[in-house]
């Protein structure tokens, strides 16, 4: 059994690319020999594996990726005869080896690497940004400027803040996932939606381009999804309960009513079966729920559960099963829903206009 | 010519020092452009600049710069979040970057320290996947301890055995995956109440360690 072959196919093809284009360009040695190695030995495991999650968990933690480009990075060290260059521009203060290159050499090179980059985001979904800038990048190469002036110039214009904040969403992404949240009705992922926004706009105000600088933006949306998790799991964890409790007081009511045993939810393969169903849900809802309100209270306050606000929210949008007119007679017979109750048959009466199998 | 190539360069450099200057991110990251566009500016030719900079060592110093500003920047941060597992990986940088003498060194130190940290960090998530049997926690507690007239208890017990043993299934599932993915990975409830993990259970400390003592003895129960 081995990893799918599409599977295969996008998990290696990015390594796969890097090796040919380094050995089209003509490059050899032992960094290149470790590339081809490291890239063996992840097509070897893709074969013996068929998980694709374990795979990809290996790859990650038995350093296949880091040898790949641990050979990659000093492979083009090497062919820039820069061992103690500074990465990213390529400029020629870091040289440490020979002759600087010329203008027009060390432009080529950056502009076909550009132009490599740019080809391949053409194909990727959601990379409107960084295309934007590589197609001004390669224009601004391509304009007359001197090697040194079009270094420049990307710095200048912020070009490639731009190329690398598109590693972080893009600020309508931001805005499409506060809409969202805002829609329906989650005001605590709402709320980190909001922090994330402000920060992006904050760190985007600070900006000459309104670009925004990566790692700035990393460490504010870590702090910022840490500051708001609690919430969430708190409303998240209400919500959950909040809803079993409804469910337990309209199932006890329902249990009490003629058209019962047609319904889907007491419904069995037999009339015992049904009867059965009936006959528990009528005699231990009410003390399941004694329970289950006493469970609440003591993790989330003593708040009642039908006055919390989550609640108000889940049925403002309709995330509740129940409609409204059940949702009142459940809140409206809580205080009769005690171990060992019967429901009053007032209650029942009520419980009797809504027929089986509705909500 | 000469002169004009040189003032290119000369504008280049500033226009480097300009992105970080000033920015409190980035204080060790001036310092370097800073020096190294002092050194650009001092060159009276490309060829002097080359040697110049070469000499100085100001393109690994700026490599190391920016390794110690961001690992800096990370350590405050989790520092700030107590989290003492994705604090390793700045922690390694800040140890070694000033040992490292070239470029490719630097991003080995970085790239090596952060999938040593993911490793920890993905054995120190699977701490949490305890909590995933909370609901069912909490239902047992519901069907041992309601008050329901006595013909149901067997009933009630029936769901509790059948409920403990499917919890009991998973969580030797959920250990097999970890062992698989992490050889020798044990549960560690005292890893579980520290506050990275604690936070996000919006439960007392006196409800968790009601929960963590049934999780212990549904998970340990042999039938």
């Amino acid at each position: 059994m081995a990893i799918d072959a599409a599977m295969l196919d996008a998990m290696l093809g990015s390594f796969r690319d890097l090796l040919a284009t380094t050995a089209a360009q003509g490059r050899r040695g032992p960094d290149v020999d470790e590339m081809a190695s490291a890239l063996a030995d992840m097509e070897a495991l893709g074969r013996q594996l068929s998980d694709p999650g374990e795979y990809s968990t290996r790859l990650a933690n038995e350093g296949y990726y880091q040898r790949f480009t641990d050979a990659y990075t000093r492979a083009m060290l090497a062919a820039a005869g820069t061992p103690g260059a500074s990465g990213g521009s390529g400029d020629p203060g870091g040289s440490g080896a020979g002759a600087l290159p010329d203008y027009a050499t060390l432009l080529a090179n950056a502009l076909g690497a550009y132009q490599q980059s740019l080809d391949h985001l053409r194909d990727v979904e959601g990379q409107d940004a960084a295309i934007t800038a590589l197609e001004r990048i390669l224009a601004v190469g391509r304009s007359g400027a001197t090697y040194p002036v079009f270094l420049t110039r990307l710095e200048n214009e912020r070009l490639s803040d731009v190329l690398a904040g598109s590693a972080a969403p893009a600020r309508e992404h931001l805005v499409t996932a506060l809409e969202h949240h805002r829609g329906v009705v989650d005001p605590a992922r709402a709320a980190e939606s909001e922090a994330l926004l402000a920060a992006y706009d904050g760190l985007a105000a600070t900006s000459p381009t309104g670009s925004i600088d990566p790692f700035a933006f990393e460490l504010r949306r870590f702090r910022i999804a840490w500051q708001h998790a609690p919430a969430i799991a708190r409303r998240d964890a209400v919500v959950t309960r909040v809803r079993i409790l409804l469910d337990l007081v309209i199932d006890w009511l329902d249990a009490h009513t003629t058209w019962g045993p047609r319904d889907q939810r007491f419904r069995g393969p037999s009339p015992a079966v049904t009867a059965r169903r009936i006959a528990m849900t009528r005699e231990c809802n009410p003390g399941f729920y004694a329970v289950r309100a006493a469970q609440f209270a003591e993790a989330f306050g003593p708040e009642p559960w039908w006055t919390r606000n989550e609640l108000t929210e889940e049925r403002r949008a309709g995330r509740i099963l129940w409609s409204e007119p059940r949702v009142q007679l459940a809140l409206d017979a809580i205080g009769a829903c005690v171990p060992l109750a019967s429901a009053p048959p007032r209650l029942v009466l009520r419980a009797e206009t809504f027929g089986p199998d509705s909500f | 010519m000469t002169d004009q190539r040189m003032d290119e360069y000369r504008a280049y450099y500033r226009a480097r020092l300009r992105r970080y200057d000033g920015n409190p991110l980035y204080p060790n990251m001036a310092q370097a452009e800073r020096e190294l566009c002092a050194c650009v500016e001092a060159s009276s030719s490309v060829e002097d600049m080359q040697r110049r900079v070469l000499a100085g060592g100001h393109c690994v110093d700026c490599g190391r710069a920016l390794l110690r500003d961001q690992a800096n920047a990370r350590v405050a941060l989790y520092s700030e979040t107590a989290d003492a597992v994705r604090a390793q990986a700045p922690a390694e940088v800040l140890a070694s970057v000033d040992s490292v003498t070239d470029a490719a060194g630097l991003a080995s130190l970085a790239s090596s320290a952060q999938a040593r940290t993911d490793a920890a960090v993905t054995a120190d998530e699977l701490t949490r996947l305890w909590t995933q049997s909370i609901a069912s926690l909490e239902n047992i507690e519901v069907w041992q301890s309601a008050v329901v007239p006595d013909r149901w208890r067997d009933q009630l017990d029936e769901f509790v055995a059948d409920t403990t043993r499917a919890e009991r299934e998973a969580w030797a599932q959920v250990q097999a995956r970890a062992a698989h993915h992490l050889p020798g990975w044990r549960f560690d409830e005292s890893a579980a109440r520290e506050q990275r993990h604690r936070r996000l259970v919006p439960l007392p400390d006196a409800v968790i360690g009601r929960r963590l003592a049934q999780h212990r003895a549904v998970t340990r129960s042999e039938s």
